[in-house]
Parts: structure tokens; C-alpha cells; sequence
């Protein structure tokens, strides 16, 4: 199995590449660097000259971005560093995570959003409709240390029955990795409705409600994940809570090489309209790596975990 | 016994002295335009839509005088409100204050008046939307709606089914734990504003003075009673005292900001009056749905007008029904933890981190209430719930006066207790003039509630509980204190958020529940 990291000319190469290599030496798994080239298809069409500067140029451009990724990428890791043509970028990766045995696919986050947070752009939310592996995505700006592992998995409980079952898969990959997992629900607390006349603290009594639900709804967790054979190094539980989402993410500590996992079920085109989700918001405020399970790959992922008994 | 008694009945919520259960960390200061807009948010758009229609037949071209009158009545009781809500730390509805100031058994009173203010209020706001969504749709797409879907069936309809559906799409929003963000209430304000202006501008140009002429057909009692019924269009007003916790500088803005908010929206409405009496005649009222539309389009000649203001309505009118809407589900939220409610209105989901059982029970009773009563009922039972709340309200700033001098008030009613008294002879005026019919529902009501307090609210009562285990202490006549024990408890759990809790222990619910090797692996940083 292997780790694919995404990375394209004119985009952020560090922090893709750094992330890709912690998860490869977490998890003890090949690497992967790719470009996936779209400019040159259909591949049998006769080209025109110009068609063929310009192919060429894209081609150069690739063999760059590799070369330059060659420098990033620590020394102790097996890596391998391939073009690769396809119809469209997000096709392309998919191809493959599928060619090369994926565990994880790393990408970068868009380019233009604000440094140390996530935007999604078009390839990387197509990918999370599309891949059949979980997707990494590094936040602006990422750099993690050379020789760094793994030391925690945070898992984001939205105490829906399919976050439970994520909370679960990722319990049973820390206990793989050597590392923590954390089990951590964010909430931004939302001000009652000035004009309601029912006092602008009203939602701290829904949220101190909310917050004794969850606190059950994870001892249950913990109690499934204390009966796995192999045990995470450590098992902890944290609630965020603050005014908005940023400071939500940031109530609780992180740590230098931590990455937040979160489900892919609210991440619909639905839940992106105007009304916004939860699991999009805690994304794009992360101040740590995500890795995010695609609906498609939810099932595979959470069967890691040993059905507790 | 009857000493037992008389301290069940009148058991009073002690409140930490801190300010709140927990987020007070978060407080905010709101400056004094923020508190105008939030007064003005809250009460224009409640009921000037729609309510001329029902209180012009009734009071006449004098129906100007009605507005007045309601909203001095409305002013008096919020300045009252606002001494209420400064004397207790913790911001909450006027049922909040209530329990922790009058007791368990006033409170519900309180109880009873605002879950009828409140679901009856949506139920009106929510039938005055579905006229102008009618008139929008037909202006629009030239498709009536059949008068059995729009209609109560003592109006001649089966179902309002605009309304059912209004207060579903409202239901769904505040399910999904929509946030109303203050530049969108801000916005909301400007709409509502902007659109009744536009009403006044266009109106005018159709003014006869003639329309003027028999200016109180039915006198001081018509008048009385047209502001009985508009009095509906001054809910929300209390928003103001409810917010001035978080005031800069309470003293000085609070009054400020609830006569300026009084001023902009009776100015407002006066005007808006004004100009649909102007525009026609007094008979031509009694029945017209969506009202300030119909006016325009007859003086114009052309659909544009009230199309516009059709719109602005729907917009504004929505906005109101989802804050009214999550107004009452808190209400009953707040109450189901103090054990005056069943648990299931406290219920929250972890997923979406709304009450949602809640929400759905409160939004299915106001949608059937809104499917089959007419307006007129609804904007009267609105009116009694607000006023009988108020007359509490106003009696409590006197009790509290007499029994609890040295208490710490951010804000004093000034001219006491002319204030007061006036307020209570205002309130209690404008219900005599109600109908009938209205004051036995809503006397109905009320003891109705408080029956089921006697019989299970007392017993569930979760201060009563506090009292048996001796985690709360009576200090006083009906004054208790939180003991020493419950106040530590109450310090931990609010260091819970946003705290991290590691290991072992980390879940207080389930101590054992922590696989026992907890060490951590990784590099040392």
C-alpha cells in the first residue's frame, strides 16, 4: 500500500509533501509523488505544432515540480515520482490511488485562502465525492519536521452514528501507527437571537445539554475502544468550545504532528449552501492536517476496527 | 403545612451571583444604536402588515390614537422589564426572571402568558405572511390561490396552508441550527423599515382628507379596543430588557434605547396609518387581505407597487416568525430544565445541537393553531399573553422594591412607582376592552397550565429536588442559596468546555471507562 500526495505546478509544495511523508513513515507505507497532467488529452490526437510547444512546456513544467518536490521529501523515505496523464486532475488522482494501492491520498488546500486554514477548492471537493480512500489535506502554509511520526489522531465526534463508527476505524489505525487517538467535539457557541426577548444566553443552556449528551455518547466509545486487543497509546477526550469556529478549533491543544479526522457525511453540496455544516466549518479552521473519509471509503474505513465484543 | 406550602408556591431560583450558568466570559458589550436596532428588529414587522385590517373597522381614522396608546402601555411595561431583568445576573425571558425574583408559582403564570404570547404570535405573524404570498404570487405569476387553502375555516376556508408551510420551513431552519447573525437582524431592520417607507411615499400620493372625516365612529371604546388588538404589533418590544445585560453602561442606554426604539416604531406605524387612512376609506379595511398592497395598487392602477411591498413583507415577516418561533422553543427549553416542562423539551440532539423534539412538538402545535384560527383571534390572544406578562412584570418591580431594597439594580425605573402603577392601570385597561371570548381562552389557558404545574410541575420541580437533597439552603422567606457543595459543582462543570480532559477520568459520566494504558507515545517536544 502507498501514500499519494498530490502536487501541481504553481501550487504549495511543502506542506502536501511534508504531510505525505509523515503519514508514509507513521504508517510505515511507500510514497507516492505525482503530477497528474491533463493538459495533453485525448493522448492519441494528433497534435499541431503549437499543440506541441505547448504539451512540451506542460511537460517541463511537471518535470520541475518534481524535481523540486525530490528536495522536500526526507531522505529516509522510499519514494517514487511519476506524471501522470488524464482527462482531468481529479480523475487522475483517482487513477492512482487505484494504480498504486492508496491508503491515503494527500493534497494540498486551495491556493488563495488564508494561511494555516483549509479552503476547499474544486479538485479537492471533487475528490471528496469521488475517492475511494481517505484524503489528507494539508493546510496552507504546513510544515511539520523532518523526521516526524504521528503522535496523535484527532477524531472529530459529531455524535452521528457514522462519526462513532469513524471515532472507531481511527482508534484501530492509532493502535496501528504507535500513536494517540483524541476523541474532540467542536462547537462554536451560537448567541440566542437578540430579538427573541428570551435573554442572549439562551443557547448555553442547549449547549451545556449538548455538551452532557456527547459526554455520554463518547464513554460509550471509550468503552468499545478499551475492549480492542491493540490499544492506541493513549485515549483522551477533549471538547472546543468558544464564540466562533477558529477559536473552537484552537480551545484545545494540538500537537506538532497531529492530524484531525473528520467524516465526509455533512460534507455534501446541500450542507455547503448557505447553511453551512459543522463538519465544513471544523475543516476549514483546522490549525492541523485533516483527513477527510469520503463517503465512498467510509465503510472500508470504518471496518478497521475490531468488532468489540 | 401551610407554611410548607405557601414556600413551594413561592420558592425562588437562587442565581449564581457570577452572571449565568456558564459563557460569561463571552460577554459582549452592545452600544446604544445596537440596542435601538435590536428594539426596533424585534417589533416592527409583527403585526403593521396586516393588523390595520382588523383594527381600523373597530376603531375608526382614531385608530392613530390606538397606536399611541399601545405603545405608551408597551413603553411603561418595558421600562419596568428592564428593572426586572437589571436585578437579576442572568439575562433570560421574563419567565426567567419571574422564577428568580417572584417565585416558582408567579412564574408560571409568566409561563403560561408567554407560551401563548409566543405560539399564538407565530400562528398570526405566520397567517399575515400567507396573504402577502398570495398577493406576491399572483402579482407575479397571475395564480390565486384557492380560498380553501388560505383561509381559516371561520373564514370560509379549510386550512391556511402558506401558514403550515411557513412555520415548517421555519421549523427546519432552527433545526438545522441556522444562527441569526446581528447584521442579518441589522438587515432585517432596513427591509422592514425601507418597505414601509416606500408604503408611506407612494401611499401619500393618494391622500383625500374626506377619509378623515367620522374620526371615531365608535369612541374611546373603539379606541381602547383597536389598541387591544394592535398592542400584538408592540411584541418584541421587550427584546430591549432582555438584552441589556450585555449593555454598555445600562443606566443611561437602557431607557434611551427602549424610548427610541418606542419612538421610531410608534413614529413608524403612525405614519404608515396615516397614510393607508389617507389613501381609503374607512370601510374599505374590514377584510383585505394583505393590506398595504391592496392600498397601493388601487391608487397607483398598477401591480408594481404592491409587489414591491408584497416582497419586503414576505422577507421581513419570515424573519420574525423564525426568531418568535425559537422563542418559544426556548421558553419551554428553560422551563423543562427547571422541571416545570416534560424532559423532552430539553432534549438535544448531538448532532445537529438543537432541541430538536422540541422544535418539532412547539412548531406542529403553532401550525395548526396558524392553519385554522383567523387573525383577528390570534392577534387578540397575542395581545392578552403580552399584557397579562407585562402586568406581572410590573406588579414584580413593586414586590421586589418592597421585599428586596437592597438589591443591586443596573437600572431603576425612574418616577417610581408612577411608572409602575401606570403601567398596571394601562395593561389592565386595554384588557377590559378585549372581547370576551378572548380573556375566558386566555384565563383558560392559564389555569390550565397551572393545573399541570400542581399536579406535576411541583413535584418535578428540579429546585424542589435541590431543596429535599440540600444542595440548595433557604437563607430567607422564600430566598434560597446555592450550598456550598453545588456551587463548587457548578465551578468544574463550566471549566468542562473547552477544557481538555486526558486519560483517565476524562469522562465524568464513565470513570471506568478509559482503557488503563494511557501513556503517551511520540516524540518529546
Amino acid at each position: 500500500m502507498s501514500i499519494v500526495v498530490g502536487i501541481a505546478p504553481g501550487h504549495e509544495l511543502r506542506g502536501p509533501l511534508q504531510l505525505g511523508a509523515l503519514l508514509a513513515r507513521s504508517y510505515d507505507r511507500r510514497l507516492v509523488v505525482a503530477v497528474v497532467n491533463s493538459a495533453a488529452w485525448p493522448p492519441n490526437r494528433s497534435h499541431g505544432v503549437v499543440d506541441g510547444e505547448y504539451q512540451e512546456f506542460v511537460s517541463a513544467e511537471a518535470r520541475s515540480v518534481l524535481d523540486e518536490a525530490r528536495g522536500i521529501v526526507p531522505g529516509d523515505l522510499a519514494a517514487e515520482y511519476l506524471v501522470h496523464r488524464s482527462s482531468s486532475a481529479r480523475r487522475g488522482l483517482l487513477e492512482l490511488c487505484e494504480a498504486h494501492d492508496a491508503m491515503r491520498l494527500v493534497v494540498g488546500a486551495k491556493g488563495e485562502g488564508p494561511a494555516g486554514e483549509i479552503s476547499l477548492g474544486s479538485v479537492v471537493t471533487g475528490l471528496l465525492h469521488g475517492a475511494r480512500v481517505p484524503v489528507a489535506v494539508a493546510p496552507r502554509g504546513y510544515t511539520v519536521a523532518d523526521s516526524a511520526r504521528l503522535e496523535r489522531i484527532t477524531a472529530a465526534y459529531s455524535g452521528s452514528e457514522t462519526s462513532g463508527e469513524l471515532v472507531l476505524g481511527a482508534a484501530a489505525v492509532a493502535a496501528e501507527a504507535g500513536c494517540g487517538i483524541r476523541i474532540a467535539s467542536f462547537h462554536a457557541r451560537p448567541r440566542a437571537y437578540a430579538s427573541a426577548a428570551v435573554g442572549l444566553d439562551a443557547e448555553d443552556g442547549v449547549i451545556a445539554e449538548w455538551e452532557s449528551v456527547i459526554r455520554d455518547e463518547v464513554g460509550q466509545l471509550l468503552g468499545d475502544i478499551s475492549r480492542f486487543e491493540a490499544r492506541p497509546a493513549s485515549v483522551s477526550v477533549a471538547v472546543g468550545a468558544s464564540a466562533g469556529w477558529h477559536e473552537a478549533l484552537r480551545a484545545i491543544d494540538w500537537r506538532a504532528a497531529e492530524v484531525l479526522l473528520v467524516g465526509s457525511s455533512s460534507l455534501g453540496p446541500l450542507a455547503r449552501i448557505s447553511l453551512g455544516s459543522h463538519a465544513v466549518k471544523i475543516m476549514r479552521h483546522s490549525p492541523v492536517p485533516v483527513v477527510v473519509v469520503p463517503r465512498r471509503a467510509t465503510e472500508e474505513y470504518t471496518a478497521q476496527a475490531p468488532v468489540s465484543g | 403545612m401551610a407554611r410548607t406550602l405557601t414556600q413551594q408556591l413561592f420558592r425562588v431560583k437562587p442565581v449564581p451571583r457570577d452572571g449565568g450558568e456558564q459563557g460569561s466570559t463571552l460577554k459582549r458589550s452592545i452600544g446604544l444604536f445596537q440596542l435601538t436596532m435590536i428594539g426596533v428588529g424585534g417589533t416592527i414587522g409583527t403585526g403593521i402588515f396586516f393588523i390595520l385590517s382588523e383594527a381600523v373597522p373597530i376603531a375608526g381614522p382614531a385608530v392613530i390614537w390606538s397606536f399611541v396608546i399601545a405603545g405608551l402601555v408597551a413603553g411603561l411595561s418595558v421600562l419596568c422589564y428592564a428593572e426586572l431583568a437589571s436585578s437579576v445576573p442572568v439575562s433570560g425571558s421574563s419567565y426567567s426572571y419571574a422564577y428568580s425574583t417572584l417565585g416558582e408559582l408567579p412564574a408560571m403564570g409568566v409561563a403560561a402568558c408567554l407560551l401563548l404570547e409566543y405560539g399564538v404570535s407565530t400562528a398570526a405573524v405566520a397567517v399575515g405572511w400567507s396573504q402577502y404570498v398570495n398577493q406576491l404570487i399572483n402579482n407575479l405569476f397571475g395564480v390565486e390561490l384557492p380560498h380553501a387553502l388560505l383561509y381559516a375555516p371561520e373564514e370560509g376556508g379549510i386550512v391556511n396552508l402558506p401558514a403550515i408551510i411557513l412555520i415548517m420551513l421555519c421549523m427546519f431552519l432552527l433545526i438545522r441550527g441556522t444562527s441569526h447573525s446581528v447584521v442579518a437582524n441589522t438587515i432585517m431592520v432596513l427591509i422592514k423599515i425601507a418597505v414601509l417607507l416606500f408604503f408611506v411615499a407612494v401611499g401619500v400620493t393618494g391622500w383625500n382628507t374626506d377619509h378623515f372625516a367620522d374620526f371615531a365612529p365608535f369612541g374611546f371604546a373603539g379606541v381602547m379596543t383597536g389598541a387591544g388588538i394592535i398592542f400584538f404589533s408592540f411584541v418584541g418590544l421587550d427584546a430591549v430588557a432582555t438584552a441589556g445585560d450585555e449593555a454598555k453602561n445600562p443606566r443611561r442606554n437602557l431607557p434611551i434605547a427602549l424610548v427610541a426604539a418606542l419612538v421610531i416604531v410608534t413614529g413608524v406605524y403612525v405614519l404608515v396609518a396615516l397614510t393607508a387612512l389617507g389613501a381609503q376609506a374607512t370601510g374599505e379595511f374590514e377584510g383585505q387581505a394583505a393590506g398595504l398592497s391592496a392600498i397601493l395598487e388601487n391608487i397607483v392602477g398598477a401591480s408594481w407597487p404592491g409587489t414591491v411591498v408584497a416582497a419586503g413583507a414576505v422577507i421581513s415577516i419570515f424573519s420574525v416568525t423564525l426568531v418568535v418561533l425559537y422563542g418559544q422553543t426556548r421558553i419551554l427549553f428553560a422551563m423543562s430544565r427547571d422541571g416545570m416542562a416534560p424532559k423532552i423539551f430539553q432534549r438535544v440532539n448531538s448532532r445537529t445541537m438543537t432541541p430538536v423534539a422540541n422544535t418539532v412538538i412547539v412548531s406542529i402545535a403553532v401550525s395548526i393553531l396558524a392553519g385554522v384560527l383567523p387573525i383577528n383571534f390570534l392577534a387578540e390572544m397575542t395581545s392578552i399573553g403580552t399584557l397579562a406578562a407585562f402586568l406581572v412584570v410590573s406588579i414584580a418591580v413593586m414586590v421586589l422594591r418592597k421585599r428586596e431594597p437592597d438589591l443591586e439594580r443596573k437600572f431603576r425605573v425612574p418616577l417610581y412607582p408612577v411608572i409602575p402603577i401606570l403601567s398596571i392601570i394601562g395593561c389592565l385597561w386595554i384588557i377590559k376592552d378585549l372581547r370576551p371570548i378572548t380573556i375566558f381562552v386566555f384565563l383558560g389557558w392559564t389555569v390550565l397550565v397551572l393545573v399541570w404545574w400542581w399536579f406535576t410541575g411541583r413535584k418535578n420541580s428540579v429546585l424542589g429536588e435541590q431543596i429535599r437533597t440540600g444542595m440548595i439552603v433557604l437563607v430567607g422567606p422564600g430566598k434560597y442559596r446555592l450550598s456550598d457543595a453545588a456551587a463548587e459543582e457548578r465551578t468544574g462543570h463550566d471549566a468542562l468546555a473547552g477544557a481538555e480532559a486526558d486519560g483517565a477520568g476524562s469522562d465524568p459520566a464513565r470513570p471506568d471507562s478509559t482503557p488503563r494504558d494511557s501513556s503517551q507515545h511520540g516524540e518529546p517536544r
